[in-house]
């Protein structure tokens, strides 16, 4: 490129540059100002429910879940805690792609040490409109620069919050489990049939999950791949992707859908779900948990902290949580 | 690839601006076809063979009539009178041949995909009126990306060749990269070969006057889109999605937002697409001169989507009044209406042509077809009675040019053209007309459950005063760019920084909104 | 030249053709008035008048339709 005059060039090219960084801290501004302030539905935050667990102790949580909505609607962290003391959490967005569970993950370790992490593998196939590599920018986007996920929170952000002011974080005695009663049973054909094929992991989703479990591994915490009885996400195909992945990875990876664990669990998709295939209900989240609890007390090395003094609240969030199953009460989002 | 995607902005127009500076000045059109190409691939794929079969057969025409002509003027000097005479209409015979080739191979291109299942639904539905056995097939039909745009500048160039106006292209690459440029392919502007051809091509040195100048065109057209246009989108798609939910002022309000959600879609995606080829050096048509400061329906589509009607009246309006048949009419009229109907017959004839053919490039149904007549049917009236208003304005002494009543005319076009956007939006005919008739009865509808809430409606409402006003600025002649450009540099920037931030924060996007293509991209 | 003036007073009254030297850039005719002015010289003067003779230089004034008018008359 021919420059002729060198000075004048340099004048300007520091203008854009300039200009650019004052975008830049024009963002940060915006973002720090309109971030919600508190991870309860009320205060703003998107995905509240999957954000449930700042509200408990600092590194409190010894099982920590990452997924989507089947995940928060079949597993439940209070039946460990009740059958084994084991302490967990279930973060399960909808819709959730595996570049936006890595993020999570990260959200998770700002305040949690959990021992084992457990990746539902829905997201791994999870492909909104623009694809995965869309997907992926997006949520880079949203992290490095909130405001771009949060920008309609000008419309209700109050003077006090604009000053600084931080509200009690909302604590889910459900532990992110989203409970539901009702019943509408699977009838359709062996979504589970063997079919030789192999279905493959798109190659941007795989980066995000050899991050997942590479973050894991620097943490020290033992990692594992789940997959709930979903009718109408899951085949032979996808299983045999991830079991792939997890053998060569040595990483254990439990699938509910294959006819062994089945009957393991004593899963029946007459009764256990509550969309006719997508979904659990409490039925079959009780299965599923009572499983996935003994499973983890005798695979990994976890305490048991129902006599614990520091777990004294997570008794309290039995009783409330006892009302949640038992029908009495709704589930809501605002309880401190 | 959405003009207004993280994609494009950043990293296409990012990628390509440093490519494009990096080369050679003399190769730098490459940079422009090779992204072209690789953006209309992303779009559309395979179907990219038919921008191939129109670029390849309009390069080869032109060429073709070219050489006709050619091989004509060699001999000409050494020729009798009679003889050149045969010889010239032999020439132009075989000319004429071409080019009506040429038209129709691409038009009828365009003519199939586009509109081969309207007839062929109209066909069968006629056909089982009169219970004739046979059926046209039902086919699946991909239009490719930017069809109409292009098979216009392809056919409007081949025109230009024979008319002797512009000399045949024998550049491949140059044509291809005119009737490909990615700045147009999506959404237009329908622009012209000696306009847009001759400057692609030429490398442009980088002007930073004129880069500085594109970048803050792309703020306001994204402002434009996102900010209003996308936000009226949620308002106009709750009250056409359940029309008969709604009535009185509220039917009224929601065509009011759709002409603004119309105007901000289409002129924004035009700013962004005009700015981003100032960032190379390239000067792109305009589409938009102030359409709602028009005093006259015909004066409207001079100033609204101002291409497609220069296209219009060049290659349909002028050849079909100057015809052979034309005249006759015009003649015959004279004789046995009036002199005054047979003045405005073949004016009138050849508009039915051009607003026809409007309609129906804007769409394959009977609702574009009633659009184009809407509008063919006010010119009319405006035709025939031009000595009835002749006389209104002698008897009543109104001057045209005084501002009340400037400002009349303009409010009565803007009703006008209002209803045609009713139209244009309603799912059918059919629901046009209820919704219009619905517009004079009580109102029906909360202002606040319409899909925005009153903050929305309030960033609406400034967003619109905002673009009168610079719609105001601009009647004027002043460029605001070159306004704001002569102030101090804390003023300038903050502008530009306030115009950045509005679209941060105010642009409905993310969740909560959702994707609003561009209105004109499916064309 | 009379039978010009007749015609464009006769297509569009109330404008000065005399004097006026920028007929279309000042709008006092537009498009449609120009076709219809057009067929109406096409008939007068028998002259066939193609689309690229239809451009603005062409009808600015008086002078210059005449121009046209003669132009075509000897082809």
């Amino acid at each position: 490129m021919h420059i002729s005059n060198k000075k004048q060039f340099a004048g300007r090219a520091l203008k854009i540059m300039a200009f650019v960084l004052l975008a830049v801290l024009l963002l940060e501004g915006m973002s720090e100002a309109l971030m919600p302030r508190s991870n309860s539905g009320s205060g703003g935050m998107h995905n509240y429910r999957a954000r449930g667990f700042y509200g408990e102790e600092k590194d409190s949580l010894e099982v920590a879940a990452i997924g989507n909505s089947d995940l928060a609607s079949g597993f439940s962290p209070m039946e460990l805690w009740k059958s084994h003391g084991i302490s967990g959490f279930a973060c399960g967005e909808p819709n959730q792609t595996i570049d936006q569970s890595v993020r999570l993950l990260q959200e998770v370790l700002t305040c949690q040490k959990p021992k084992v992490v457990i990746l539902e593998t829905d997201t791994l196939f999870q492909e909104n409109i623009d694809g995965h590599l869309a997907s992926l920018v997006k949520t880079a986007v949203n992290y490095l620069f909130p405001v771009v996920e949060y920008h309609d929170r000008w419309k209700n952000v109050t003077l006090e919050e604009l000053m600084g002011k931080q509200s009690k974080p909302w604590h889910d005695p459900s532990k992110g489990y989203r409970y539901s009663g009702d019943r509408v049973a699977y009838k359709g054909a062996d979504y589970m049939e063997e079919t030789g094929e192999k279905e493959e992991i798109d190659a941007v989703a795989m980066k995000s999950l050899d991050q997942f479990v590479e973050i894991c591994q620097k943490a020290g915490i033992q990692v594992m791949l789940m997959e709930m009885p979903s009718a109408n996400s899951w085949n032979m195909a996808r299983h045999q992707a991830v079991a792939d992945y997890a053998s060569s990875r040595n990483i254990p990876f439990v699938d509910f859908n294959m006819k062994d664990k089945m009957k393991e669990t004593g899963f029946d998709w007459m009764t256990d779900s509550r969309d006719g295939g997508n979904h659990l209900n409490y039925s079959g989240a009780g299965k599923i948990s009572a499983w996935l609890g003994d499973y983890l007390a005798a695979h990994y090395q976890l305490a048991d902290h129902r006599k614990d003094q520091h777990y004294q609240r997570w008794q309290q969030d039995v009783s409330a949580y006892d009302r949640i199953i038992s029908g009495a009460v709704q589930q809501t989002a605002d309880e401190s | 690839m959405s003009y207004t995607s993280y994609f494009y902005l950043l990293f296409f127009l990012g990628v390509l601006v440093v490519l494009y500076y990096l080369m050679p000045l003399k190769k730098r059109w490459l940079v422009l076809l090779g992204g072209s190409y690789f953006f209309y691939w992303l779009a559309s794929g395979k179907l990219i063979v038919f921008l191939l079969i129109t670029t390849v057969t309009v390069y080869l025409g032109a060429i073709a009539m070219e050489r006709e002509q050619r091989a004509f003027d060699a001999v000409r000097k050494s020729l009798e009178k009679e003889e050149r005479k045969a010889k010239k209409a032999a020439m132009m015979c075989r000319k004429r041949h071409i080019v009506l080739a040429m038209v129709l191979i691409n038009v009828g291109l365009l003519a199939f995909l586009k509109y081969y299942h309207f007839f062929s639904e109209n066909v069968n539905a006629l056909g089982s009126c009169l219970r004739l056995g046979v059926q046209m097939p039902a086919l699946k039909l991909v239009m490719p990306l930017g069809i109409s745009f292009y098979t216009l500048s392809a056919v409007g160039y081949v025109i230009d060749v024979y008319r002797g106006q512009t000399a045949a292209d024998h550049h491949f690459g140059r044509l291809a990269l005119f009737l490909s440029l990615f700045t147009n392919i999506t959404e237009g502007p329908i622009s012209r070969y000696g306009q847009l051809a001759g400057q692609t091509f030429e490398g442009h040195r980088a002007d930073y006057r004129q880069f500085t100048f594109g970048a803050q065109l792309i703020l306001w057209g994204l402002f434009q889109k996102m900010v209003l246009a996308d936000r009226a989108a949620l308002l106009v798609s709750t009250v056409f999605g359940s029309p008969s939910d709604y009535s009185g002022g509220v039917v009224i309000l929601a065509m009011f937002v759709y002409t603004l959600q119309i105007y901000a879609d289409f002129a924004g995606c035009m700013d962004i697409v005009r700015g981003s080829g100032a960032l190379f050096g390239v000067e792109i048509a305009r589409n938009f001169h102030q359409p709602f400061f028009s005093r006259s329906i015909g004066e409207f589509w001079r100033r609204w989507h101002m291409t497609l009607g220069a296209w219009f009246k060049d290659y349909i309006f002028y050849p079909v009044t100057l015809s052979k048949t034309n005249m006759k009419l015009g003649r015959w009229a004279k004789k046995h209406l009036s002199p005054h109907l047979g003045q405005v017959m073949p004016t009138a004839f050849a508009l039915f042509f051009v607003w026809l053919a409007n309609g129906l490039w804007h769409g394959a149904a009977w609702k574009y077809v009633a659009y184009g007549m809407y509008y063919y049917v006010l010119t009319l009236f405006g035709l025939l009675f031009k000595p009835v208003i002749f006389n209104f304005y002698e008897r009543t002494g109104i001057r045209k040019d005084s501002r009340p009543w400037q400002f009349f005319l303009m409010a009565r076009t803007f009703i006008l053209v209002n209803i045609g956007m009713l139209l244009f939006r309603a799912d059918s005919l059919h629901i046009f007309a209820d919704m219009f008739v619905s517009m004079f009865r009580k109102t029906t509808g909360q202002w606040l459950e319409l899909g925005l809430d009153v903050h929305d409606l309030a960033v609406l409402a400034a967003g619109a005063g905002l673009m009168l006003a610079v719609g105001i600025l601009r009647e004027k002649g002043i460029c605001i760019r070159e306004r704001i450009a002569s102030w101090p540099i804390v003023f300038r920037w903050t502008v530009y920084t306030g115009a950045f931030c509005a679209i941060v924060l105010l642009g409905a996007y993310g969740s909560g909104y959702g994707v609003v293509d561009p209105l004109y991209a499916n064309f | 030249m009379k039978e010009l003036l007749d015609i464009l007073n006769k297509v569009k009254p109330g404008v000065d053709y005399v004097n006026e030297k920028h007929l279309v850039s000042d709008e006092l005719i537009d498009s449609l008035d120009v076709m219809t002015i057009v067929t109406e010289i096409c008939d007068e003067f028998d002259v066939e008048v193609l689309p690229t003779d239809v451009v603005p230089e062409n009808f600015e004034s008086v002078e210059a339709m005449w121009q046209l008018i003669t132009r075509l008359q000897e082809d």
